[in-house]
């Protein structure tokens, strides 16, 4: 059994580096290791899109991965109802086209609902982890922003005191950590290091900046006779790793499978290095 | 079929993929067909201030740029890096009233990661359209987690204006107009008097009630602002007519991108037409198979690229005409990137576009 592991892991970057996939593989891997962990999605920003659309959720069914699936709808109106302690009323307000006006408009709000609620559910059961497969890096940010922006917006009033109890929550020492994933290319590395940096003003979470399929990690890969592409590919990694080694805490190996499935199994055993 | 410049050329896609790039690319080559062309980025990333090395301080203006691939040939392009508080600006200018620049939370949503961005985007691109100055524009959009995140957009302006408040204000404008001063507390007297009092003290329980006010009156100040955001609205219009549109869907073999590309040919369907544009980005396969493996593991990793590209060939040519298919570029400098792709769009050009 792990022990110093924490209780939620927010997987974040750009799109396309592989965010899906390392969350499954990190979720299954951190079962292994018997901690109750399950594979967080906010996917649905949007009020009515229903679950069952949502493509992460779809696969993570598939491969028998622990689910939590939060529906903004849901998680607004079970808030709004310990507030007004009225279910009826609640789904009422939820319901207006100004309240849902409101979500879509303020920057992070329907991240900070779905957050909250995910920590009411942290706190409900202790033995519980997250693995949170954010939307994208600024969607991350955006959550994260929110102490500073509702701070500004609401100004005072109990929305604002909840958010500010939620973040002192997320913030206490060994509770978040932040996994910036990022591809072996120089921009994107980059950009990895620039998040960091923005995400470290914001928020005070340990952050690691994990570097997902490198060629050069691929078992067998130095020692190969390489055509001209993949040569160039395996030079850009090794300079990337002689300037930025130091500031990426891991490196994860390029997956020769072409099936989802197959490619989060290949990942699973290299996921220790995320905790 | 040939790729014929039209007024609007949007490119979109998912994070990744390389569709700032493309664009900054397809803009570039227009300009050097002697197309007056304005590219316009909303990428929050900033990427094509990489590529095209424009300055921070130059967010929200349109910058002419004489000698974009620094190869002395001259062009005519201007490209302007989205900033939603200069687009705030000249909602301002445009209605003579510079309440919606004050609005404290209005402010707020208009930071880069603000709720208005996209909202804000498509004014731009109205806005621009007005000066009758171009031939093309270019346009980038924002990753979204969604393919058509973009054009929802313009669909939330008309939510926003025509449901949630349309009646209300309809009620409000048979009235005097409120006074500056007391305007926020008298506008709320008369929200409160339409009957939405209810709904309004529920919310204060909830978010404090002075957000209420204000938020109220940040809605009041848009709506002063409304024909500049439903003219935008007919900009969809143009965007969906494909005499004046090109939509180039941009997607990518790097990676596991199949997913994504399922979910744009389901939500797409839609919008797209015949004669939409499918981008399969970064390919490697002609290089791919003129590499003779000898070991198992070499065979092992030449048939594992081979497959993901053919699988996204497969899938794409499926449910799409027209596929463009470019060549992954491996150079560090996003100048010579930008330099190569511009080559990849000639060669395209010369040969004619293949039709799948």
């Amino acid at each position: 059994m792990l022990s110093d592991h924490k209780r939620l892991y927010i997987i974040t970057g750009k799109g396309g580096v592989g965010k899906t996939a390392l969350s499954l593989a990190f979720t299954k891997y951190l079962r292994t290791q018997g901690v109750k962990a399950n594979y967080l999605n906010f996917t649905t920003a949007n009020l009515d899109k229903p679950k069952h659309d949502i493509q992460e959720i779809i696969q993570a069914k598939k491969m028998d991965v622990p689910l939590t699936a939060l529906n903004l709808y849901d998680c607004a109106s079970g808030y709004v109802a310990k507030k007004l302690k009225s279910q009826t009323i609640a789904k009422f307000v939820v319901k207006t086209p100004f309240f849902k006006a409101l979500i879509s408009m303020i920057p992070g709000f329907n991240y900070t609902i779905y957050l909250g609620q995910a920590l009411e559910l942290l706190k409900q059961d202790p033995d519980q982890v997250f693995v949170l497969d954010s939307p994208s890096s600024g969607h991350a940010i955006t959550m994260l922003e929110a102490t500073k922006n509702f701070g500004e917006i609401f100004q005072s009033g109990s929305l604002f005191d909840d958010t500010q109890k939620m973040l002192s929550h997320i913030y206490a020492p060994g509770f978040a950590q932040i996994n910036i994933l990022t591809l072996p290319i120089l921009m994107a590395v980059n950009e990895a290091m620039e998040l960091k940096e923005q995400l470290k003003s914001i928020a005070p979470i340990d952050s690691k900046v994990v570097c997902n399929n490198s060629f050069a990690r691929l078992e067998g890969a130095t020692e190969m006779d390489l055509p001209n592409f993949l040569q160039k590919k395996l030079d850009t990694e090794r300079l990337i790793e002689k300037e930025y080694g130091e500031q990426i805490q891991s490196f994860i190996p390029h997956s020769l499978r072409n099936i989802d499935e197959e490619i989060v199994n290949d990942l699973v055993p290299h996921m220790g290095q995320l905790v | 079929m040939n790729l014929k410049p039209k007024p609007f050329e949007i490119f979109s896609g998912t994070g990744g993929v390389g569709k700032t790039t493309l664009a900054a690319s397809r803009a570039i080559y227009l300009a050097q067909q002697g197309c007056s062309v304005l590219l316009i980025t909303i990428d929050p990333a900033k990427r094509l201030k990489e590529v095209l090395s424009i300055k921070d301080e130059d967010a929200g203006k349109v910058v002419s740029i004489s000698d974009p691939l620094g190869d002395g040939a001259k062009l005519d392009l201007d490209v302007e890096l989205m900033n939603p508080e200069e687009t705030i600006k000249r909602i301002a200018q445009k209605t003579d009233s510079d309440d919606i620049v004050k609005n404290r939370i209005l402010k707020i949503l208009a930071r880069p990661y603000g709720g208005l961005n996209e909202i804000l985007a498509i004014i731009e691109l109205q806005l621009n359209m007005d000066k009758n100055k171009y031939d093309v524009i270019v346009l980038d959009t924002p990753p979204g987690s969604h393919f058509l995140d973009f054009l929802e957009s313009v669909e939330k302006i008309r939510t926003f204006f025509d449901q949630n408040f349309v009646d209300i204000f309809t009620y409000l404008g048979k009235k005097s107009e409120p006074t500056k001063a007391g305007r926020g507390k008298r506008f709320m007297t008369k929200m409160v008097s339409s009957g939405v009092k209810k709904l309004l003290d529920y919310l204060s329980k909830v978010t404090g009630a002075s957000f209420v006010e204000e938020f109220l009156e940040a809605v009041y100040t848009l709506y002063q602002s409304r024909n500049v955001f439903l003219d935008a609205l007919d900009l969809q219009k143009g965007l969906q007519d494909e005499n004046k549109s090109t939509w180039f869907l941009v997607t990518s073999v790097e990676q596991n991108k199949l997913k994504e590309a399922m979910d744009l040919s389901e939500g797409a369907k839609a919008l797209l037409t015949d004669k939409s544009w499918v981008i399969l980005n970064k390919c490697l396969l002609s290089q791919v198979e003129q590499w003779d493996p000898k070991t198992e593991k070499e065979k092992l990793v030449k048939n594992s690229f081979v497959n993901r590209e053919k699988k996204h060939e497969d899938l794409l040519s499926s449910k799409f005409n027209n596929i463009l298919r470019f060549s992954e570029v491996l150079r560090p400098e996003p100048l010579e990137h930008v330099r190569e792709l511009v080559n990849q769009l000639r060669e395209h050009k010369l040969i004619g576009a293949k039709n799948g």
